[in-house]
């Protein structure tokens, strides 16, 4: 009985069941940590994970894609000192040879970059870290984000509260091996004052929040989440500068759409939950099927799809309307695209490239369909329910393109450990898809970088120091050897399979080759080489 | 060096020019430097089917009766059951009510005389699936023909259209022997290109009076059909004189418009000049260029480069007319007043859009022949393995073009156009039989509801078959009292989830255990009368492919991985 509470109350804090959340909170209101998994976060940073900060560092010769859109340009020498990039010198031009003993000469090291491209660290919107039911701790996620490019997180909880700080903490202090962690929890998460649900209470929990190394809310629209307690704890972090981010379920949704949200001063809609019930046609509910059940998760994500056709389509008033108001209240969308494409083609999701090496064996079999296992909701998935999820994506990636085309601010997260997806391989996926909406690779690289890094500091009122290129900005980067604008998929710590046309054989090429946090140097091949390990023996230990 | 370049040049051509993808101009040429001997290396060849071996398939019988099944008909009626289907020898010869949904079925029903009786309460009945375009497992992908057979069959594929199945005489001889049932395999229907047959001493067919003459020679050789592409030695006019002597001739016509050929001749000329189908997507977006009748090709386009050619096809999603334009609409009339059947075959170059879902399919491991999975493999040379350096980039253009594809093909559907199911195996990580559920699944994503699926799949295809001789009620195609005895037997209701005919089943939750479990496959698919076990046509294909990867020394389990 005791283990059944821990695992819904773990899924509350993840993809949200809302009802099951609250439930779980009103048995055990002010024991909230205790039911994640994971207590303990990653181990220290062991001597040789990483390299740096060093007092200057040169990165000789790359080619810079800045993040905020710029087109590629190089030769570039960049020089960190400490965290942050100092200088960004020319070091040549393309098709010549860079002259000799450029300045400065006196790094205590150098990076060879010829050949490479340089782009800002990337930045996932929506990430938790994996329970003790899907891998032996913490950095199992944070060496997969690293060895993707990821520098940057923001935890939607990355765990329980206190959980959270900590790793926040540490990784700030580079004692792990970790991207920043940016610590959103869930309204009513870690105080002792009980359930929140007055809007008094709202503000009173989002004042402790403030005062307890949180930097944002997590939104849910679960019951007590009405309305009135919502606005309250967006007015109230708005004062405070936290930031929030809503995934606007169904429970809640039909009086809290993303409409109402952006205009009540919500900061980013996650998901596509509360996009489409802003576009309602000719009903105000979506039309559910009599017998669906919202906690059967195959009613809950068979019907999601099912919207396509009860809404204002592209092009309509409506929909014009719609994202002008979003884009008026500056709400940021943040699609995850990636946690929910298993919907549209299960076989590809669970036969990927990267499961057999990188996937830990709890993990895989939480992946596995099961009535209780969240978000394994393909009990009976049918062409049928691929087609219906094909259409609805169809009509959610050309909501968050247009948005992008009239100045709306899109962003790249991901939500790994569920559907199949894993950390860091998904992210990659995420880029590829804002690709297949209709971003252009510049469009998708900023994304994942300076739009990113604005909705994260915009609260604070803070100029962001993350997200871009440029001298001054804390040095943040990924050292690609691939050019990411060609081929998305070079990102991928699978690499890409290309011919070879010397040995007409193919080979793979591609992986990010560095990424570099704080100043610090990680080596991403080294990474995942540390992760394949842990899976190893994950395997040997369980006996797979 | 240039002779050896030549040879090596003719080896992929001539390998090739029966297949997919067509390398006109090379196999001409072949044929013009040694139009009666034989190649250096001739095409890939094929090697006939060993004959059926006892136990496999059971019957015809005198009288086989098939209790208590729901019945799928293929005319796009609704499912109705439970009937009793009874068939004698190779014909059905009633279809009688066995009861009402909901109650018992009626006990003691007739006939009580049968020497076979299938209990098939609670399954579903089709009529055999029609394959419409084939080629067969060619000596270079398996040991020889009844590799493809068999997946076809136990995919519940009853008849295929060979464009071509194999070399012209081969082909012949092995539709013959189907006909007779000595070997295991669908019904075959055997189109062939211009020129081909070792009986055929009149070269090349490069002009319209040899080409009339060609095609006089093959319909009395016996041929169904010709398959031509648009290629250097098929101009228009002879592409005209062909369309025209074969429909003289009463035999079908299928096109390739291939890349080479398509400015002077895309879908939209080929229909008003009598073609019967267009198969892949080749022609028809030419026929609504926005700019003129040409593609307005990359600068460094080299056609013999397959990524070149591969990757710039996408691009004419950007260059054509968009759906609902009066050029759109006006397109689509035409061809169904000239009766036009399109053949998509989208499944053939589904990889295009999702490469790492075709490479990864279930199937490979266990379904997949070891010298298949290495001819997927790309290269320079292996055809349809364009796949040099395929990114985000060109699967999106991918995507975005078969959506438009799609939406023609749904279009014309729904103007009453005719839509047939083909799927072009052996290429681009499609395997025999698999690949032809994936091409239901994609006419359903396309927009055909599952039972406008089926319909294309059976019916639909019957009439494009038989049209040619005349003959409007074929003989296959639907479940009725007086046609062939070619059918489908399924457990799970495949309009409800056509992923249940993979040979590989579905993937569904146990309530009872809580586990996920494989269900579905086809039971048994009959044909002429003759009921073979589906699953017992996979697993001795499944140790087919075993016992090739021992003989190759490949470890049983599994698929090497670049």
């Amino acid at each position: 009985m005791k283990f059944k509470i821990t695992k819904i109350a773990l899924v509350a804090a993840l993809l949200a069941v809302p009802a099951t959340a609250h439930q779980a909170d009103n048995k055990k209101p002010a024991a909230g940590a205790e039911v994640f998994p994971v207590s303990a976060g990653a181990p220290a940073r062991k001597q040789g994970e990483g390299a740096g900060p060093f007092r200057k560092m040169v990165i000789r010769n790359a080619t810079i894609i800045d993040g905020t859109g710029a087109p590629p340009r190089g030769r570039f020498d960049i020089v960190v000192e400490g965290n942050k990039i100092s200088s960004i010198k020319q070091a040549g031009w393309p098709g010549l040879p860079s002259a000799a003993n450029r300045a400065p000469t006196d790094a205590d090291y150098e990076i060879d970059a010829t050949g490479m491209y340089v782009l800002p660290g990337f930045t996932d919107m929506h990430v938790h870290l994996p329970g003790a039911d899907k891998a032996p701790d913490a950095s199992y996620a944070y060496k997969l984000w690293l060895a993707h490019g990821v520098t940057t997180v923001r935890g939607v909880p990355l765990g329980a509260p206190a959980v959270a700080s900590r790793e926040k903490d540490r990784s700030a202090r580079n004692e792990i091996a970790a991207p920043r962690i940016f610590n959103y929890q869930t309204l009513g998460a870690g105080w002792s004052g009980g359930v929140v649900d007055t809007p008094l209470k709202a503000r009173e929990w989002v004042r402790w929040a403030a005062k307890n190394n949180i930097d944002g809310i997590k939104f849910f629209n679960r019951e007590n989440e009405t309305p009135d307690v919502f606005s309250a704890a967006l007015d109230e972090a708005k004062k405070l500068g936290l930031g929030t981010t809503a995934h606007l379920s169904q429970i809640g949704v039909a009086n809290f759409n993303g409409r109402q949200a952006g205009d009540a001063g919500l900061n980013t809609i996650t998901h596509y939950y509360g996009h489409m019930e802003s576009l309602l046609k000719g009903r105000a509910i979506q039309d559910f099927p009599p017998q669906y059940d919202y906690n059967n998760e195959q009613h809950r994500f068979g019907e999601v799809a099912e919207i396509w056709d009860q809404v204002y389509g592209p092009g309509t008033k409506q929909w014009q309307e719609y994202l002008e108001a979003q884009k008026e209240n500056h709400v940021t969308f943040d699609p995850t695209f990636n946690i929910y494409a298993a919907s549209r083609d299960l076989m590809r999701a669970r036969n990927a490239d990267w499961h057999a090496r990188y996937t830990t064996p709890q993990l895989w079999n939480y992946f596995q369909s099961t009535r209780d296992n969240h978000g394994s909701y393909f009990f009976d998935w049918t062409t049928e329910n691929e087609f219906a999820w094909k259409k609805f994506y169809g009509l959610f990636m050309q909501l968050m393109n247009d948005y992008k085309n009239m100045g709306g601010r899109v962003t790249v997260g991901t939500d790994s450990g569920f559907i199949w997806k894993v950390y860091g391989f998904a992210y990659v996926e995420e880029l590829e898809l804002l690709r297949e909406a209709g971003f252009s690779p510049l469009e998708t690289i900023r994304a994942a970088t300076m739009m990113g890094a604005k909705t994260l500091y915009e609260p604070r009122g803070e100029t962001p120091p993350i997200g871009a290129v440029k001298a001054g900005m804390l040095a943040d980067l990924v050292i690609v050897p691939e050019n990411p604008l060609q081929n998305l998929k070079t990102l991928y710590g699978t690499g890409f399979q290309r011919l070879n046309s010397e040995t007409n054989k193919q080979e793979v090429v591609g992986g990010v080759k560095f990424t570099i946090k704080d100043g610090i140097v990680y080596d991403a091949k080294q990474l995942l080489a540390d992760v394949a390990a842990m899976v190893e023996s994950e395997k040997t230990r369980i006996g797979q | 060096m240039e002779r050896l370049r030549l040879s090596a040049l003719r080896t992929l051509m001539v390998g090739t020019a029966g297949l997919l993808c067509s390398i006109p101009a090379a196999s001409g040429q072949a044929q013009n430097a040694a139009p009666t001997a034989e190649p250096v290396k001739p095409r890939a060849g094929a090697v006939a089917a060993p004959a059926r071996q006892p136990g496999e398939g059971a019957g015809p019988f005198r009288k086989m009766v098939i209790r208590g099944v729901t019945l799928i008909d293929g005319s796009g009626a609704p499912p109705r059951g439970p009937v009793d289907v009874v068939v004698e020898n190779n014909i059905i010869t009633s279809i009688e009510a066995a009861g009402t949904p909901g109650l018992p079925l009626v006990s003691g029903r007739a006939p009580r005389d049968a020497d076979y009786e299938l209990d098939a309460t609670g399954m579903f009945m089709l009529p055999g699936f029609i394959d419409m375009h084939v080629h067969g497992s060619s000596d270079d992908k398996a040991p020889d023909l009844s590799y493809s057979y068999k997946l076809w069959l136990a995919h519940g594929v009853t008849s295929v259209r060979g464009v071509d199945l194999a070399p012209f005489e081969i082909a012949l001889s092995e539709r013959a022997r189907s006909a007779r049932n000595e070997i295991a395999a669908p019904r075959i229907y055997s189109y062939h290109r211009p020129g081909s047959g070792r009986g055929w001493t009149g070269g090349v067919t490069n002009t319209p009076e040899k080409a009339r003459e060609w095609v006089r020679w093959a319909a009395k050789a016996g041929i169904d059909g010709i398959k031509v592409t648009a290629d250097p030695n098929q101009p228009p006019e002879v592409l005209e004189a062909i369309y025209d002597e074969a429909k003289k001739q009463h035999i079908g016509t299928v096109a390739h418009l291939s890349q080479v050929g398509v400015a002077r001749m895309d879908a939209k000329h080929a229909g008003e000049t009598g073609l019967g189908t267009v198969t892949h997507f080749y022609g028809h977006m030419e026929s609504l260029l926005k700019e003129g009748p040409v593609q307005n090709w990359d600068p460094s386009y080299n056609y013999m480069d397959e990524q070149d050619r591969f990757g710039n096809v996408a691009n004419l999603y950007r260059e054509s007319f968009e759906p609902g334009t009066d050029e759109w609409k006006d397109y689509l009339e035409s061809q169904k007043k000239n009766g036009v059947t399109f053949d998509p075959t989208m499944t053939i170059y589904a990889a295009s859009r999702d490469l790492m879902h075709a490479r990864n399919a279930d199937w490979h491991a266990k379904y997949t022949m070891p010298q298949l999975w290495n001819f997927f493999q790309s290269s320079r040379e292996n055809h349809g393995s364009y796949f040099f350096d395929w990114t985000t980039e060109k699967e999106v253009r991918w995507r975005n073009f078969y959506k438009k594809f799609m939406h023609l093909v749904n279009d014309y559907k729904n103007i009453g156009g005719r839509v047939t199911t083909g799927s072009d195996s052996g290429f681009i990580f499609k395997t025999y039989g698999f690949g032809y559920v994936e091409e239901l699944e994609l006419l359903q994503e396309a927009g055909f509801n599952p039972t406008q699926v089926v319909q294309a799949a059976t019916l639909n295809g019957a009439l494009t078959l038989y049209e040619p001789q005349g003959n409007v009620a074929p003989p296959i195609g639907t479940v009725r009292v007086g046609k062939l005895a070619d059918m489908v037997l399924v457990k799970e209701n495949p309009l409800q989830n056509f992923k249940t005919l993979y040979g590989t089943g579905a993937l569904r939750l146990n309530e009872q255990t809580q586990r996920l479990e494989r269900v579905g496959g086809v039971s048994y698919t009959i044909k002429d009368g003759i009921v073979y076990d589906a699953k017992k046509l996979l697993a001795d294909v499944a140790e087919m492919v075993k016992s090739e990867k021992r003989r190759m020394g490949l470890p049983e389990e599994g698929v090497p991985l670049p």
